[in-house]
């Protein structure tokens, strides 16, 4: 790059989104060693946010498909003895500046994370850690599932028989479970979104309440981030895997 | 009446601005505390169509600052300002020609208007290709053409 001085082309790869990255990796040796360096890797995945996860995602998700390898090669990759028949509850969460697969059995929970994003040819699901489940009991439920993780807690849900739903955050920094709240049945809200270091539960009453705005228009931001929600879920379930 | 101060551009021309509008420019505000502003800042690099496009980004995000601190109360449950009409406007803002994107790109890099370097690094780059990509930053190609179909066929995804 001789018209650019040295900083600002740093600057310039720093601001780009992943596609244009990979365009610039195409056009010279010098620009595609330094986009492989680790320490630009470190640099530009703190300065991105959660739209160039999803991007990236989408990227890793739907071109290289590595988590449709992953969980294709599950029986190898899962440590430990998985019994046969097993059913994983899986879902890809966006947490800042990173993604994680948490994979979910009645027993454990897994977490991995993909790595190698950027340097990489292949980026790896790499485990991160395990732990118990123990909370979700499928005899006493309808039907269980991974809702939300960020770095700081797990949520999860489960439906009973009588159709209310039980909502368990696992919190990471004291390595236990709390029940968080109940659903009633009768209340529409199936979703309890994470938005940036907060838990928002999607009861748009409440919260309509707590914050004095109208009714209709949290309604239609909790729809909005809904719908981001169920595309990634999508995502992931589609690829779910039922172990034999 | 609010401090003035005075650039000059390349050309020699002066552009008076209001104090809050240059305290944008991270360069500028550092002058401006140590107080050496007098008698007009030269800005030798920055011709003046740019420095009058620069001045009217750092004005507009002012009076959006100042709007945004009048109606503090009108965010939405997850914090964030409505800023959409802010995004429009630098939207239209950067549709300029490529060599005046360029001229901003390095007054931002140079002013240090974090807001303005951000925005014309991504439309730089945004939609462009191999060829364009290497013709705007003089990029000299040091692949053979072998590897550059090999490094092309890695990064697949960015071409679909």
């Amino acid at each position: 790059m001789d018209g650019l001085p040295r900083d600002l082309v740093d600057k310039t790869l720093l601001r780009v989104d992943l596609r244009s990255l990979a365009m610039m990796r195409c056009t010279s040796r010098s620009l595609q060693t330094h986009i492989y360096d680790p320490y630009f890797e470190s640099e530009y995945s703190s300065r991105s946010d959660s739209i160039c996860c999803i991007s990236l995602l989408m990227a890793q998700v739907m071109s290289l498909t590595t988590l449709t390898e992953f969980l294709d090669g599950a029986s190898t990759t899962y440590p430990g003895q998985i019994p046969p028949g097993t059913e994983f509850e899986n879902a890809l969460c966006c947490w800042r500046n990173s993604i994680t697969l948490v994979s979910a059995t009645e027993k454990l929970i897994y977490f991995y994370a993909l790595t190698n994003i950027i340097s990489d040819r292949r980026p790896k699901w790499v485990l991160l850690k395990q732990i118990h489940n123990g909370v979700m009991d499928k005899k006493k439920l309808y039907y269980w599932n991974v809702l939300t993780y960020n770095d700081k807690c797990l949520v999860l849900i489960g439906c009973s028989r009588d159709y209310n739903r039980v909502v368990h955050v696992y919190l990471l920094s004291d390595n236990k479970w709390v029940p968080m709240g109940l659903v009633p049945g009768w209340c529409d809200a199936n979703q309890i979104l994470a938005c940036g270091n907060r838990r928002i539960s999607s009861l748009s009453s409440i919260i309509a309440l707590i914050d004095g705005s109208s009714s209709e228009e949290v309604e239609n931001q909790l729809k909005k981030r809904s719908a981001e929600h169920n595309f990634l879920y999508e995502q992931s379930t589609n690829r779910k895997r039922r172990l034999v | 009446m609010s401090k003035k101060i005075i650039f000059e551009s390349s050309e020699g021309e002066s552009f008076e601005v209001d104090e809050a509008v240059a305290l944008e420019c991270q360069t500028i505000k550092n002058m401006i505390e140590d107080d050496c502003t007098d008698g007009g800042i030269p800005l030798a690099n920055v011709n003046s169509a740019t420095l009058t496009k620069v001045i009217d980004y750092c004005k507009k995000h002012v009076e959006a600052a100042a709007a945004a601190e009048a109606n503090a109360g009108d965010k939405d449950i997850y914090g964030a300002n409505k800023d959409i009409e802010l995004k429009t406007w630098d939207e239209e803002f950067v549709k300029v020609d490529q060599p005046l994107l360029f001229d901003l790109m390095l007054a931002a890099n140079f002013l240090i208007i974090p807001g303005l370097l951000d925005l014309t690094c991504k439309t730089m780059m945004r939609g462009k290709t191999v060829l364009q990509i290497r013709e705007i930053f003089h990029i000299k190609k040091d692949y053979t053409d072998a590897e550059e179909a090999e490094v092309r066929k890695e990064n697949a995804w960015a071409f679909e």
